[in-house]
């Protein structure tokens, strides 16, 4: 790989206008809550189809990677992300605005993409072909049990409340399992109605569960998201906070690009084990989840390093760590960068420069967040009366424009009271979303075990990585019990 | 013991549990490979509701072996809402500015409701009249109940605007279609 002949491959003004103009549509589709890089890039294409394969890539890759971004940015001001990816920003994000921290969580947000993006694509465009072939080395059984373990550090991480976040997550994978069966093609929980024989459609129910029950829980009180009323803080006190702490950053990349490997596992479980893995580590513990900065670099430097290991995952095997990764899988098949492992020898130039590409897009979110952080965070000073209505129009045309049909309008409404509901009860809606997404590929998984074996579930506890796995999962769910019991023991010995 | 189980938690529950068994029984026609994943699942999470249950017996029984039933002044909050009324409450004490007000649970209520009403009444609107008439009347509809009235002409120019600006950008620069409603439909 010659590295200036792909540079001045990339570095043309085409090129250039198309990252900027890529990297706009980006923003306002992650800052539409509901609408997301999936519809964005799906909205996008007709466009992109008649630019060359480099530019429409790099076009859709800034739209992708910035709408990001963008998405942790409604997910901070108006606890709505844009996509899955951004669930765990919420956790402390969101209550870092509405103490009047919404600069500073917004230039922690802009840092963590810039610093977890670009080690991410320097160390896949170098180590890309060794991770690919590792990742291969995962059968049917390690993916059930990844997910799974996913699914238990999520209701682990949830406050305290493990068999709710548990139950929320079961419900999730049983909506999953609505529509055709992945296996035997079987109409499984439509009840006649056609619309769901696809499935439960993942973006209108993160439209509900996010978006409309956030607009329920805010018209209830009066004012604006940010419940002080002033803004304190900077970005660059923002950029400070983050660079304080390198060891979070450091765990949170890698832990970011291990997650971006493993196909079909994608961002949103990368910045919530992240999250657990601070909130473990963390001396004060019991500021998580009341507007704690390490929370967000956490989970923003994960999720932002996830997604150069989502795209190896999509590029080199052909299996996408997310629906965005879906749509540009699509988009590449489109352009006739056909995914495979040949991709990286034949398609070289192309690829590569998309990875170059989505370097110099770093650097746009970091000057986008330095320059228009401040005014976006004005959004958390409207109030009640103009967000609530902007964020349920907005979010409903997002739902009616992915398939033009008013049932998916209506199932979003209906998501959105069951998202308020389960708050009003205690249950968060993230292992939900969560188990949605990752209930296809958990059934999948399931049954391609049990075929490979014949029907023994032994297969399940053979291998040495299953066995790390079931562990691993049995200490996040049974940890949120054992710390209490472990400060209190300590404390006895302490006191002698 | 009302007091202890939370009744909005206690009652979503007992719906999730009647859901999972509902969709247990519904899977028992599916073939073998079709049924098997939702029947562990389904028990599986049976199992998680009722251990649910048992944990909130268990809570009740070591308040009352306390003998706190009564004199607990802050019972640790299982409900959400709670939860946040308190945290809203410290907030309010040390802010500044009187920038904020917590509102009383009948008036939080009542803007629900209105919410709701609003929400349910719009789509009747968007499958009708469409994007042209939903969005305006969301922004009004919200604006007057949860604004001040005074200030109508200026929700109305904002919902007139985002009407226009959205109508604008979706059709005309992205070429997306917006719900028509079938009154344009006919015309």
């Amino acid at each position: 790989m010659d590295i200036y002949y792909i540079l001045s491959l990339v570095l043309t003004w085409q090129n250039l206008l198309a990252l900027v103009i890529g990297g706009f549509a980006g923003l306002v589709v992650g800052i539409l809550p509901g609408i997301g890089p999936s519809a964005g890039m799906a909205l996008s294409f007709p466009i992109v189809m008649s630019m060359n394969p480099l530019t429409g890539l790099i076009f859709m890759g800034t739209m992708y990677r910035v709408s990001n971004y963008g998405g942790s940015i409604t997910a901070i001001m108006l606890n709505t992300p844009g996509d899955a990816s951004n669930a765990a920003t919420i956790l402390d994000g969101f209550p870092m605005c509405e103490n009047g921290q919404s600069n500073v969580a917004l230039g922690i947000s802009a840092t963590g993409a810039v610093v977890g993006g670009i080690f991410g694509l320097i160390i896949l465009i170098f180590f890309s072909p060794l991770l690919a072939e590792f990742a291969l080395r995962f059968g049917p059984a390690e993916y059930l049990l990844v997910a799974v373990f996913a699914l238990s550090i999520i209701s682990a991480v949830i406050k305290g409340a493990t068999i709710k976040g548990l139950i929320s997550a079961s419900l999730g994978l049983m909506f999953a399992m609505v529509g055709y069966d992945v296996i035997a093609g079987h109409l499984r929980f439509t009840f006649g109605m056609d619309f769901l024989e696809d499935g439960v459609p993942f973006i209108q129910a993160l439209v509900g569960f996010f978006a409309i029950s956030q607009a329920l829980a805010l018209s209830e009180t009066t004012l604006s998201i940010s419940k002080v009323g002033k803004l304190a803080g900077s970005f660059w006190t923002g950029f400070i906070t983050y660079c304080k702490h390198p060891m979070v950053v450091l765990r949170s990349t890698v832990l970011g690009l291990w997650f971006g490997v493993l196909p079909a596992v994608g961002q949103s479980t990368a910045g919530l084990v992240a999250y657990a893995d601070a909130l473990k580590c963390s001396k004060h513990p019991e500021t998580f989840g009341k507007g704690e900065p390490v929370g967000v670099i956490a989970s923003e430097t994960a999720t932002n390093a996830c997604m150069p290991g989502d795209l190896v995952c999509t590029i080199a095997l052909g299996i996408p760590g997310s629906v965005g990764a879906a749509v540009f899988l699509s988009i590449m098949i489109a352009f006739g960068v056909i995914p495979g492992p040949l991709v990286f020898t034949e398609k070289a130039d192309v690829i590569y420069g998309l990875f170059i590409g989505l370097i110099l897009t770093q650097i746009f979110i970091f000057i986008i967040g330095f320059t228009l952080a401040r005014y976006l965070a004005r959004i958390s000073l409207i109030p009640n009366e103009i967000i609530v209505p902007a964020v349920i129009v907005v979010s409903l045309l997002g739902s009616y424009a992915i398939r033009n049909m008013i049932l998916d309008v209506f199932l979003s409404v209906a998501f959105g009271f069951l998202g308020f509901i389960m708050k009003k009860a205690g249950f968060n809606p993230i292992p939900l979303i969560l188990g949605l997404v990752l209930g296809e590929m958990v059934e999948r998984n399931f049954h391609r075990a049990l075929m490979i074996t014949g029907g023994s579930y032994a297969i399940f506890y053979s291998s040495i990585v299953c066995k790390i796995l079931i562990v691993l999962t049995i200490l996040s769910l049974i940890g949120p019990f054992l710390t209490p019991m472990y400060r209190r023991a300590t404390q006895l010995i302490r006191r002698g | 013991m009302t007091n202890f189980f939370k009744k909005t938690e206690t009652i979503f529950k007992l719906c999730l549990l009647a859901l999972f068994l509902f969709l247990m029984w519904a899977a028992r026609t599916y073939p073998k490979n079709s049924r098997l994943f939702p029947e562990i699942l389904g028990t599986i999470t049976v199992l998680f509701i009722v251990i649910s249950f048992i944990q909130d017996f268990i809570s009740l029984r070591g308040k009352k072996e306390e003998g706190v039933k009564e004199s607990l002044p802050e019972a640790p909050p299982s409900d959400i809402l709670e939860e946040k009324m308190r945290w809203m409450k410290e907030v309010e004490e040390k802010a500044e500015d009187a920038g904020f007000e917590v509102l009383e649970s009948g008036l939080r209520r009542k803007r629900l409701f209105e919410s709701i009403v609003i929400i349910l009444v719009s789509l009747g609107i968007g499958y009708l009249g469409g994007f042209l008439l939903t969005v305006p009347f969301y922004f009004i509809a919200f604006g007057i109940l949860h604004g001040q009235k005074k200030k109508a002409i200026k929700y109305i120019i904002i919902g007139l605007a985002v009407t226009a600006v959205t109508y604008l950008s979706f059709t005309k620069l992205m070429g997306v279609p917006l719900l028509q409603g079938l009154w344009w439909e006919l015309d």
